[in-house]
């Protein structure tokens, strides 16, 4: 059954705890937003789902998987997408593509390599080197290796970050129906409306906490259904103090 | 949009400006494995720190140069002993000390324009609020300065001093002398404006394989030209007496120091020294150009870089090649190397360095006397080394290493895929040569198949090993592969060093002792066959379990 777990989850870096216990689970067909300031932690609970980075304390578990101990496991599991590009940039679209797949051991057919570039808005770039792409294509080719893959536990760090709007309404609707069909997901996103849009439920974490989580329309009732970003903005230290800092800039 | 011509800037500015700079190339060059490895630049510390200065980057190649400008010269103060006219040794001196300018000229410019302009380094200069000609300067600063560029110049300076010498002494006529500046300056302006123009293709060079090809023999050729260098005096030495009459022939058609060879021709003269400038005039022609359309020009780089349009592929034709594992690894290792051609240069340098130094083996009395003995250590020497090749695989990861630690592999993959890598690029060249060899000295094809096995066996043995002990001293977290991966302590690049010194000494020495010793305790050439395929097969059994037990089964 696809599910991401973590279960008190605790991180150091330099004596400093980044994540400070952490319980958070993904169920299978359910799309999960994970929102949080730059640095409250995000990403490292993200690398733990493939072992990348190892909790000092607690357990994050993907199929029932330690992915800890057994991080090849969590890895042949997750499709796993980091903040910033890792890419090959001396190889072109393809030899990539190739690369990664026979890793996997997945072969995908002619027609859902073509479906999934056409998705992306790739068609023009296949025969280029990785380096000659702008950052939003090489996330998009990242992506594309994970949706000809298609696994059934996906951990997207800014799964939407430079993507134009149509491959962003594309990303959209295949984690819809990726959970539709029973996957576990966990995406993080700075961009609150798509986080709405998709998201079963949200957790916010702040300071490597979980200070909320609920379905979308329960966090907007904490602030009387207000906006969620009001109900983010509150739960994340951003004050009318900042605001007013800000403002205080233009004149 | 062009070069504007330099306007006047704060000193100050434009070398704080060069030196970040410089330290920017040095940092992304390091990182993505595409330095260059013969640059006098501090190299980053173990906590990835640059330290840049005009006297660090240049101080250790001054003392350098200056000791093979000094050897070049010394003969000039003993030139009665030498028993050929000073004239003679003098132009033949400065044509060996002009190719080496030429070709380190070369290895300088190039790596730091390609990285410079891979980087996109000239889009955070072109954000600020600065001319074209202020970034020109601030490039040409940081190239000459803090990139080693004054350092070169030691390569004249010893031998000038020298020369002067011998003609106040009045050994050398006086004409010499600034024919000899002028060769000296008109080949620094034709290899810094081809190293420039040169390096703002690396865009197309990645992309083409025609000119992979070619600026992989150029780099081999460059590493061919180190090796010459530490041969300077004896080549010197060798050319004074048997290219002498050529030289006097066509000499003057050598492009720079051309004027030298036909002083007692005025006509002929004039025709070289404008050759020389002819030359040095069309490549600042051409680096100009590209300096204004590539750096200056705002265009994108991979089309500006003369790389032309993208591969045209038709999606719904494309059927991806999806093959196992191993396969697939060292198939992506294997493209990663052949877009890199200095890379791919210097680890076939490896393989042709034992083959330049076994080859004199074959020739001569010894052959005759000592085939078997000859052959096995030729195979060994050159099977062993050039597994040692298989650090380069791992360098050639550069940044795109990263993807490794996100994928479903263990050590023991990547590094056995690493050595097989190795060996299937070496290999080839190696046995052709043993092989080749074999039988033309011998005509013996059994000797030969028996020496192509051994070859085959150390070469695949010594590529694991090697493997192994890189894979084992990786940094514990992720990060990218370069020279500089494993300078993360002392401790870890002493056990490094002494681990490689090792494995150096045994592939080479112990085929080496029994070829020696062989012939001294009458050993059967039969039983030195034996001797030598078991201590092949073992070292392909050493590999495999070192292998399987520094790598293992843990994931990256």
């Amino acid at each position: 059954m696809p599910d991401v777990e973590y279960v008190n989850v605790w991180k150091y870096y330099g004596g400093k705890p980044v994540v400070k216990g952490v319980n958070l689970r993904v169920k299978e067909g359910e799309v999960r937003v994970l929102l949080g300031p730059n640095g409250s932690g995000k990403s490292t609970l993200f690398k733990m789902s493939v072992g990348i980075v190892k909790p000092e304390q607690g357990e994050v578990r993907v199929n029932g998987v330690n992915a800890t101990k057994d991080p090849i496991t969590a890895r042949k599991v997750v499709g796993y997408m980091p903040e910033d590009p890792l890419v090959y940039e001396s190889l072109e679209v393809t030899e990539y593509l190739e690369f990664i797949l026979s890793v996997y051991g997945v072969r995908p057919s002619r027609e859902r390599f073509a479906a999934v570039i056409k998705a992306l808005g790739l068609e023009e770039h296949v025969g280029k080197l990785i380096g000659e792409l702008s950052h939003g294509n090489k996330r998009k080719v990242m992506l594309a290796t994970i949706m000809l893959r298609d696994p059934q536990v996906l951990v997207l760090d800014e799964a939407f970050s430079g993507l134009d709007v149509g491959s962003a309404r594309a990303v959209k609707t295949w984690l819809r129906s990726k959970a539709e069909s029973g996957a576990a997901v966990l995406v993080s996103t700075h961009i609150l409306p798509i986080a709405e849009a998709i998201a079963d439920n949200v957790t916010i974490i702040y300071e490597g906490k979980v200070v909320a989580e609920g379905t979308p329309k329960e966090l907007r009732s904490l602030e009387g259904g207000k906006e969620l970003e009001d109900v983010y903005l509150k739960l994340t230290g951003y004050s009318s103090e900042v605001e007013e800092l800000v403002k205080a800039l233009t004149t | 949009m062009t070069v504007h011509g330099v306007e006047g800037m704060p000193d100050s500015l434009t070398l704080r400006m060069a030196k970040n700079l410089t330290r920017e190339v040095t940092y992304r060059g390091f990182r993505g494995a595409s330095a260059s490895s013969f640059t006098p630049v501090a190299k980053p510390s173990g906590k990835g720190k640059v330290s840049v200065s005009i006297i660090k980057s240049n101080v250790l190649g001054a003392v350098f140069y200056s000791i093979v400008s000094l050897s070049a010269g010394i003969p000039l103060l003993a030139v009665s002993k030498v028993g050929v006219p000073i004239t003679d040794v003098f132009s033949i001196s400065l044509t060996v000390l002009v190719g080496f300018a030429f070709a380190l000229s070369l290895m300088q410019v190039t790596p730091f324009t390609s990285t410079f302009i891979r980087e996109g380094l000239v889009d955070l200069l072109r954000l600020l609020p600065l001319t074209d000609s202020q970034i020109l300067k601030a490039y040409l600063a940081a190239l000459t300065l803090y990139w080693g560029g004054l350092s070169l110049t030691f390569i004249f300076i010893p031998f000038f001093i020298i020369s002067i010498l011998a003609v106040v002494e009045g050994t050398l006529p006086g004409t010499y002398l600034p024919l000899g500046l002028f060769a000296a300056a008109a080949v620094f302006a034709f290899s810094y404006s081809l190293g420039i123009a040169l390096g703002s293709y690396s865009y197309a060079v990645r992309r083409r394989a025609s000119l992979r090809l070619m600026s992989t023999v150029a780099w081999l050729l460059s590493f061919m030209m180190m090796f010459i260098l530490y041969r300077a005096s004896s080549i010197m030495a060798e050319a004074a007496k048997s290219l002498e009459p050529v030289l006097r022939t066509w000499g003057a058609l050598i492009p720079f120091v051309g004027p030298l060879f036909s002083v007692a021709n005025p006509a002929l003269m004039l025709g070289s020294v404008g050759e020389s400038v002819l030359l040095a005039v069309v490549a600042y022609i051409l680096a100009r150009r590209r300096i204004s359309k590539v750096f200056l020009g705002g265009i994108e780089y991979s089309v500006a870089a003369g790389a032309g349009p993208a591969r045209r592929v038709v999606v719904s034709e494309v059927g991806l090649r999806i093959r196992g594992l191993i396969g697939a690894m060292i198939h992506k290792d294997i493209k990663l190397l052949s877009r890199e051609p200095r890379r791919l240069a210097n680890m076939l340098f490896l393989v042709l360095l034992p083959i330049i130094m076994s080859v004199p083996l074959g020739s001569g009395s010894l052959m005759t006397k000592h085939a078997t003995y000859l052959v096995f250590f030729m195979a060994s020497f050159l099977g062993a080394f050039s597994g040692l090749a298989s650090d380069h695989i791992f360098y050639a990861e550069g940044s795109g290493a990263l993807v490794l630690y996100y994928l479903p592999v263990r050590k023991y993959d990547v590094a056995l895929a690493k050595g097989l890598a190795c060996s299937l690029i070496t290999l080839p060249i190696s046995v052709a040569t043993v092989c080749g060899l074999t039988i033309y000295f011998t005509g013996d094809l059994l000797l030969a198949a028996i020496a192509t096995v051994v070859t085959v066996m150390l070469n695949l043995g010594f590529s694991l090993i090697s493997s192994a002990v890189t894979m084992s001293m990786l940094p514990g977290t992720p990060s990218e592969w370069s020279e500089y991966s494993f300078r993360t302590s002392m401790g870890t690049r002493f056990v490094r060093g002494v681990v490689k010194l090792v494995v150096v000494a045994v592939g080479v020495g112990v085929p080496l002792v029994i070829a020696l010793l062989a012939p001294l305790m009458d050993v059967s050439p039969a039983m030195t066959e034996l001797l030598l395929v078991a201590y092949a097969a073992t070292s392909l059994l050493a590999g495999l379990v070192l292998l399987r037990v520094a790598a293992g089964s843990k994931p990256l």
